[in-house]
């Protein structure tokens, strides 16, 4: 017992030297990697000491040479990328992550999915979508699209994939404190979907909403964090 | 921008709208997107160039500062660094924002690759010096403009905040691309006291670059 609860707090130290790419062993390192899957404890750690290591990357930061910028940008065309499956999640709706392994356990269960120990370079298919174009593909796909004071919002909007693209430009900015939040209207009931904000008023982005039915939508600028029904004139509104 | 449609929100009683105040079942808990760099990646990943420049200005002088930090040589630094943003592109469709921030990604994508050169260079010309490394890029012909002052001037203070045994652990090991068991015998010491100190050393930099957010 006591053999093996020193091999696993020798692993557990790994996690650090881990984070910054320190162990060279590559046995070793496949030991780690290994128990990583199977170790919250250390997946943890690990994403936090590469936070924390990127953060005193920051204080080091070199602008490079200007030229760096129109040879990497005109070598994207012919670079392939790899296909999006298997994929992660990518849910745009989602906060800046702030890692912890309850959260991680949330967002599982928040996607109605088996959390799949294995963070970290390991693939862990979950279901849902989240690229702009895969909701535009989907078979349920309802496509609106409205004009006011001159900007034009379109949404695109899979209820079976519970969630909706929004694009639109110029669109007011907000205060701090504020943010915009799109409705769903289905037999004169209003009820809430995503929250978004947009520093520059530009949008291109994926909001979550449930996978119920509606006829129209609405978004409205409501106070942080979002409201249960709307709190302000409606901006932009349109019907499915 | 003062759109005459943007209306001040009064009070949480505020004003009526055009919808209906009811609603109907709980909906799916949703959260503010804050963080245009995960749009911006998240967008890379379905090949939109644009975004992925957005990304690169975001992110250059941290992929570069890393890469010249490891590497010392400029000219190889950008080489290093052009492999590292076509790789970046070339991994964006699996980028994941439940496992860590576009910056942490992005700077520990960077970091092995460095690292994984550095190693496979041999060319441990200054590497051995270990007074070099421990000091920041000198000697390297650097004209570019340092990117953030502030940025560098907060990490410096965190920094100084070590122990000079911790600092020196850390330093090592990120910035000279050591691994623990050479940061061992740089500094003479047992391997599992280097474990222990780069773990140390990291969160209490963590907590004091917390602090100072």
């Amino acid at each position: 017992m006591l053999g093996s609860t020193d091999v696993s707090d020798d692993l557990h130290r790994l996690a650090a030297p881990y984070a910054l790419d320190a162990i060279d062993d590559s046995a070793e390192r496949l030991s780690f990697e290994n128990h990583l899957k199977s170790c919250v404890i250390c997946a943890e750690a690990v994403a936090q000491f590469r936070e924390t290591a990127a953060s005193v990357a920051m204080g080091a930061a070199v602008s490079p040479p200007v030229s760096l910028r129109a040879s990497v940008l005109d070598s994207l065309g012919s670079t392939p990328q790899v296909p999006a499956e298997p994929r992660q999640v990518i849910d745009l709706t989602r906060p800046r992550p702030k890692l912890t392994a309850s959260r991680l356990v949330l967002v599982a269960m928040a996607a109605s999915v088996v959390l799949i120990i294995g963070v970290f370079g390991i693939l862990t298919p979950r279901t849902a979508p989240t690229g702009l174009d895969e909701i535009a593909l989907a078979d349920d796909a309802r496509i609106s699209e409205t004009t006011s004071d001159g900007t034009t919002l379109k949404i695109v909007w899979s209820p079976s994939m519970a969630q909706a693209a929004v694009t639109g430009s110029q669109l007011p900015i907000l205060d701090e404190g504020q943010t915009y939040q799109l409705w769903l209207i289905a037999d004169e009931a209003t009820r809430p979907a995503g929250i978004f904000t947009s520093p520059d008023g530009d949008l291109a982005l994926v909001v979550a909403t449930d996978g119920g039915m509606a006829q129209a939508w609405g978004i409205t600028i409501e106070p942080a964090g979002g409201s249960t029904s709307p709190t302000s004139d409606v901006l932009y509104t349109g019907t499915f | 921008m003062n759109e005459p449609t943007l209306r001040t929100r009064t009070e949480q009683t505020g004003q009526t709208t055009t919808f209906r105040r009811r609603t109907r079942r709980p909906v799916r808990t949703t959260s503010t997107l804050t963080d245009d760099s995960v749009i911006d990646l998240t967008l890379a990943g379905t090949g939109d160039e644009a975004a992925f420049g957005r990304i690169y200005d975001q992110f250059s002088s941290l992929v570069y500062g890393i890469v010249l930090r490891v590497l010392r040589d400029p000219a190889m630094s950008e080489e290093v660094a052009q492999e590292i943003f076509l790789e970046l592109w070339r991994l964006a469709p699996r980028f994941d924002s439940a496992n860590g921030s576009p910056k942490s990604w992005i700077a520990t994508m960077a970091h092995r690759r460095a690292v994984d050169r550095v190693r496979s260079e041999q060319s441990r010309r200054q590497r051995d010096d270990r007074d070099a490394q421990l000091q920041p890029t000198e000697g390297v012909d650097v004209h570019e403009m340092v990117a953030d002052q502030l940025d560098r001037v907060r990490v410096q203070k965190c920094l100084a905040e070590l122990s000079s045994v911790q600092r020196e652990s850390v330093t090592l090991a990120y910035f000279g691309g050591f691994t623990y068991r050479e940061v061992a015998s740089i500094l003479d010491v047992a391997e599992g006291t280097i474990k222990t100190r780069i773990r140390d050393g990291l969160t209490k930099l963590r907590e004091k670059l917390d602090d100072t957010e």
